[in-house]
Formats: structure tokens, C-alpha cells, sequence
């Protein structure tokens, strides 16, 4: 990997202004900063490799510490469906009921302003956790003692894991809810996660993206009907 | 065997100087302050939209509380990412951190006391990023990696308040030095930028409508994301898997064909399209741009320069002539 255009320099021997051992030293920390910048990628993957893990840990700190950690999966897998946020929000006083949408476009301007509400919704549903916990695994005949405790061993990280998450997504959904309950001054809020499903393929007369049929709705604990599922125009 | 072990010696002096070249060779500063500028203004814009509603960011019934905030990433076991932010919930407080930030991101954009304001920058961007971890995305990711690499190099050595204090001080134009700490900061922009193509890539790889063409209608066909409707290109759909093809193809083989100097010209219109793209129609004007900036480090800074110059020089002349006309009206 030779970039040739960024080599403005005349002579050659130009980078020995900076003694052997400093140029050692710099590499060694450059080394350790890209690693650092591809680690991230590499351990979001469907399932990260033990070495990845490994060095993924050893550099934590490193790469939290400057906001690092990141896929870079930008519509990646697959484009897929807006996730929304609707709310009805209710008053005790003679105020009539008010129903909105987040993200709002009308609401939300400038543009950044409506994408960082348009994350907020996201980064609810992306943070979903279902409101049961793995079920127990049961032990089956053909089971050895040793198969079966390593299952109840996974079994109890995925219960850790759940339990883990499930209070972020609790936290995430109230912490949204005081929210819109301080900003609106209101007394009730019922909040949903709105999907906005995409047009699927072949393209068949008119194309309405506002076609009431193509959202779907879901409470706090609840799963969408079909995820995957979109409309046929 | 003498031969062998010859050229294993060979072939690791090549390696060494070519490692050397790469990261040590001096380099001007021209792109990098082309960088800290757009970046800079990337920045104040990004932090003025929160100023539009900041409290319902930052105050005490945000919408990511700062407990949420800490609770998510102690959850992932991250005890490094740090945000002054977390410490902070009186508004009085938040709006004078606001806007000194603000103040700071204008320094950086002129580049005044550019070394200290380079590291005040990053470090109030990693803490808005760290702090705002319910909103962020592809935008987020971007400033904070320019943020960073401004902080290597000698970002203010051209185009600058700083240049400007430092020739009127010296009474004539100076030419700012070649630097090593330049180069490295360059460099790392343009690796960072290459894994983050490479996996944007290899990531769509494992999607189907990557491989079936059909990525770039789900892409435009999304409401939420669209700020120009370009449904009509439902019903063309050669069109849009062919733009979906050259898109995956481009992201892939960024981090290859970005390097060579006959390649690189067609990888960076290819950018400009993408991201233009991008910015145009599915409503991320500052992700589009921000990315934009960041593929200014494959621009040469002697280009940077003579580019510049060709416009102030043009600038100049047309101010010149404006002048005249006014001047010759006057006396008629």
C-alpha cells in the first residue's frame, strides 16, 4: 500500500529528522490505535472470534475512552423499517388529550434536529428486550450430567444477559415517558413503538408511503406482528 | 539457504522503509487546516442544533437521563468512556458549558490558539458523544474521529488566525513547515476512513439486498429518512440495482483504490456521489458532509493550496474590478 500522491516530500530520507527509537515508540502506539479502530467492527459481527474478544478487552478502555466503539454498519445488513415512537399524553385540567409522533417532521427542525429524535425511537426498539427470561432448559434423557450443566451454564449467562438488558430497556422507556410528562406538563402518558414497514418489490401501481396499512404497532413489552413483513403496493 | 535468508533480509529493509515512508515522511499542513475548518464548523452546527432544545438533551428530564447515560454503558462494562456532562444537571450550568463549547468549536474554526482549542474540542465532543448516547449516530461517529486527529497534527498552521498573528508578528510571509505530526494525522484519517468503508462493505455483504439490487429502493423508499421523494425509481429497477451494485463495490474496495494515483480520482467522485447523494435524499445533510470532509485527507495539500490561493487570487481580482466599476460610476 504505497500512496503515491501524498508524498509531497523531495527527499526520501526526510522521516529520519525523528530518531530511530521515537519512530519505534509512535508505531507501536499507532499499531495499538488501529487495532483499536478495527476491533469494533470485527467483534460486531454475527459472532466475534476468541482472539477478537481477547484483544476487543484488552483495549476497552482505550477504545471507549475515545469513542471507538462502533460496526459501521451504515444500512447494513439490509435497509429495513423506521421505528416511531406514538404517545398520548393526558391532563387532568380541561387540556384535551394530545397524540404525537416522534420523530415529527413538522415538529423537528431543522433536519439534524428531527434525525436525533428519529435515533432516540431507534435506539429504543434497537434496545427492545422481551419481559421473560429464558425459559429453564429442561434435561432430556439422552442428556449426560456434564452435557446438561454446560446448557444451564450458557442458560444462565443468556438470564444475566436478559436481566442486564431488560433494565436498560425499562429505564430507556421511562426515562422517555418523565420526560414528555415534564416537557407537556401532563398527568398521563400512554407511549407505543410505531414500525413504518417499506414497500416491498415488484412495484405495482402508485406508490403511497403513507398508506395507513404499511404501520404497525407495539406496546412496551410486546413484539411487532411481523417484523419483516412489508406492504405490497 | 544464504539466498533466502538474503532476501528475508531484503524484503524487511523494504517493509521498514516503506513503514517509514508511510508514517514519517513530512508533509504540509494545507489539508489538515482545510479539514479543521469544515470539520470545525461540523462541529458548532452539530452543537448548536442541541442549543434549539437542550435541555430536553441534557437537563434533568432529558430524554437520556444522565443515569440511563452511565447505567448504559456500565452495563457493557465500559468504565473509560467519560463525559463531563454526567456531573452537570443545573440548566444555569449546562447552558454556560453549552455555549463556552460553542465559543470553542468558533476558535477552532479560525483557528485561533489552534493547539488548545484542537484538544478542548475533542475532548467536549467525546463528551457530548458519551453523554448523548440515545441520539447519536453515523454523524457522531465522524466528528469525534476528526476531533481527534486534529489534535495530532499542527492543524493551525495554515489558514489560520494563528498564521496570520505569526506573520504580522515576523513582518513577512512564512510558509508553514512540513511536519511528521501533519502526516501521522493525516494518515490516520485516511485508515480510519478506509475500515470504516470496508466494513460499511463487508457489513451489506451479509444483507440479500445488497446482492439482489434492491437496497437502494428500501434506501429512498423510506419516509423517515427521505428528504427528496425518489420513489419513481421503483419502477425503474435496473436503475436502482445498479446504483446499489456500484455502491457496495465502491465501499468494499475504498480501502484498495483509494491509494493508487489512477484509481484515486475515480474512488473520491464516487464518494461525492454517494455521499452527495446521501446528503440530497435521505435527509442526512450533515452525515453526507461530514463524511465528505473526512475524504479530504486523500486530497494533496499542495492541491489544497494552489487551490486556495487560485480563489483568493480570483477573489481578489473580481473585489478589485467591483471596486473600479464603482469607482468610474462615482465620477460619471
Amino acid at each position: 500500500m504505497v500512496d503515491e500522491t501524498h508524498q509531497n516530500s523531495t527527499n526520501g530520507d526526510e522521516h529520519l529528522q525523528i530518531s530511530g527509537q521515537w519512530r519505534l515508540a509512535i508505531s507501536g502506539l499507532l499499531i495499538v490505535h488501529l487495532a483499536a479502530v478495527v476491533l469494533p467492527p470485527m467483534a460486531a459481527q454475527t459472532r466475534p472470534s476468541p482472539p477478537v474478544i481477547f484483544a476487543f478487552e484488552t483495549l476497552r478502555w482505550y477504545i471507549d475512552a475515545l469513542y471507538l466503539d462502533h460496526g459501521y454498519a451504515f444500512f447494513a445488513p439490509d435497509p429495513g423499517p423506521s421505528n416511531l415512537v406514538e404517545y398520548i399524553l393526558e391532563f387532568d385540567d380541561d387540556r384535551e388529550p394530545v397524540i404525537q409522533t416522534f420523530p415529527d417532521i413538522d415538529r423537528h427542525w431543522p433536519r439534524l434536529l428531527y434525525h436525533r429524535h428519529f435515533m432516540l425511537s431507534e435506539h429504543l426498539n434497537d434496545a427492545f428486550m422481551f419481559p421473560r427470561a429464558p425459559s429453564e432448559p429442561q434435561r432430556t434423557s439422552e442428556q449426560t450430567t456434564q452435557q446438561y450443566n454446560e446448557i444451564r451454564d450458557m442458560w444462565k449467562v443468556d438470564v444475566e444477559l436478559w436481566e442486564k438488558r431488560r433494565k436498560l430497556y425499562e429505564m430507556r422507556w421511562r426515562a422517555f415517558e418523565q420526560h414528555l410528562l415534564a416537557k407537556y406538563d401532563a398527568d398521563g402518558i400512554t407511549m407505543k413503538r410505531k414500525r413504518h414497514l417499506l414497500p416491498q418489490l415488484p412495484i405495482r401501481g402508485e406508490i403511497n408511503l403513507h398508506d395507513e396499512r404499511s404501520y404497525q404497532y407495539a406496546g412496551r413489552d410486546e413484539l411487532f406482528p411481523d417484523p419483516l413483513a412489508g406492504v405490497v403496493q | 539457504m544464504n539466498a533466502i535468508l538474503c532476501a528475508a533480509q531484503d524484503w524487511s529493509v523494504a517493509i521498514v522503509d516503506v513503514w517509514n515512508r508511510f508514517w514519517f515522511t513530512p508533509t504540509l499542513p494545507h489539508t489538515l487546516a482545510l479539514i479543521r475548518i469544515f470539520a470545525g464548523t461540523m462541529m458548532f452546527y452539530t452543537h448548536l442544533v442541541y442549543a434549539l432544545d437542550l435541555m430536553s438533551f441534557l437537563g434533568p428530564n432529558s430524554w437520556v437521563t444522565r443515569d440511563l447515560s452511565r447505567e448504559i454503558y456500565k452495563t457493557q462494562d465500559s468504565y473509560a468512556a467519560w463525559s463531563y456532562l454526567w456531573y452537570v444537571e443545573s440548566p444555569a450550568v449546562l447552558w454556560i458549558l453549552h455555549i463556552l463549547a460553542l465559543i470553542i468549536f468558533v476558535f477552532l474554526i479560525i483557528g485561533m490558539w489552534s493547539r488548545v482549542t484542537s484538544v478542548l474540542a475533542c475532548l467536549i465532543t467525546l463528551s457530548y458523544c458519551h453523554r448523548l448516547n440515545g441520539s447519536w449516530f453515523g454523524l457522531d461517529q465522524v466528528n469525534a474521529m476528526l476531533a481527534i486527529y486534529l489534535v495530532i497534527g499542527p492543524c493551525g498552521a495554515a489558514y489560520s488566525l494563528d498564521r496570520w498573528l505569526e506573520e504580522r508578528k515576523r513582518k513577512s510571509q512564512v510558509t508553514p513547515p512540513r511536519t511528521v505530526s501533519c502526516n501521522i494525522a493525516i494518515r490516520l484519517i485516511q485508515l480510519h476512513l478506509c475500515i470504516i468503508y470496508l466494513f460499511g462493505g463487508i457489513t451489506k455483504m451479509r444483507g440479500e439486498t445488497w446482492w439482489d439490487g434492491s437496497a437502494t429502493w428500501f434506501a429512498v423508499s423510506n419516509l423517515e429518512y427521505q428528504s427528496i421523494d425518489m420513489t419513481w425509481i421503483g419502477h425503474y429497477p435496473f436503475l436502482f440495482a445498479f446504483l446499489t451494485h456500484v455502491t457496495i463495490f465502491w465501499e468494499t474496495f475504498y480501502c484498495a483504490l483509494v491509494w493508487p494515483r489512477l484509481t484515486r480520482p475515480i474512488v473520491l467522485i464516487i464518494a461525492v456521489g454517494v455521499h452527495g447523494g446521501i446528503a440530497l435524499f435521505l435527509g442526512m445533510i450533515t452525515f453526507g458532509l461530514a463524511m465528505l470532509i473526512a475524504n479530504l485527507a486523500f486530497v494533496s495539500p499542495i492541491l489544497v493550496q494552489t487551490s486556495i490561493s487560485w480563489v483568493s487570487q480570483n477573489w481578489k481580482r473580481a473585489g478589485q474590478g467591483s471596486e473600479r466599476k464603482t469607482q468610474k460610476s462615482a465620477k460619471q
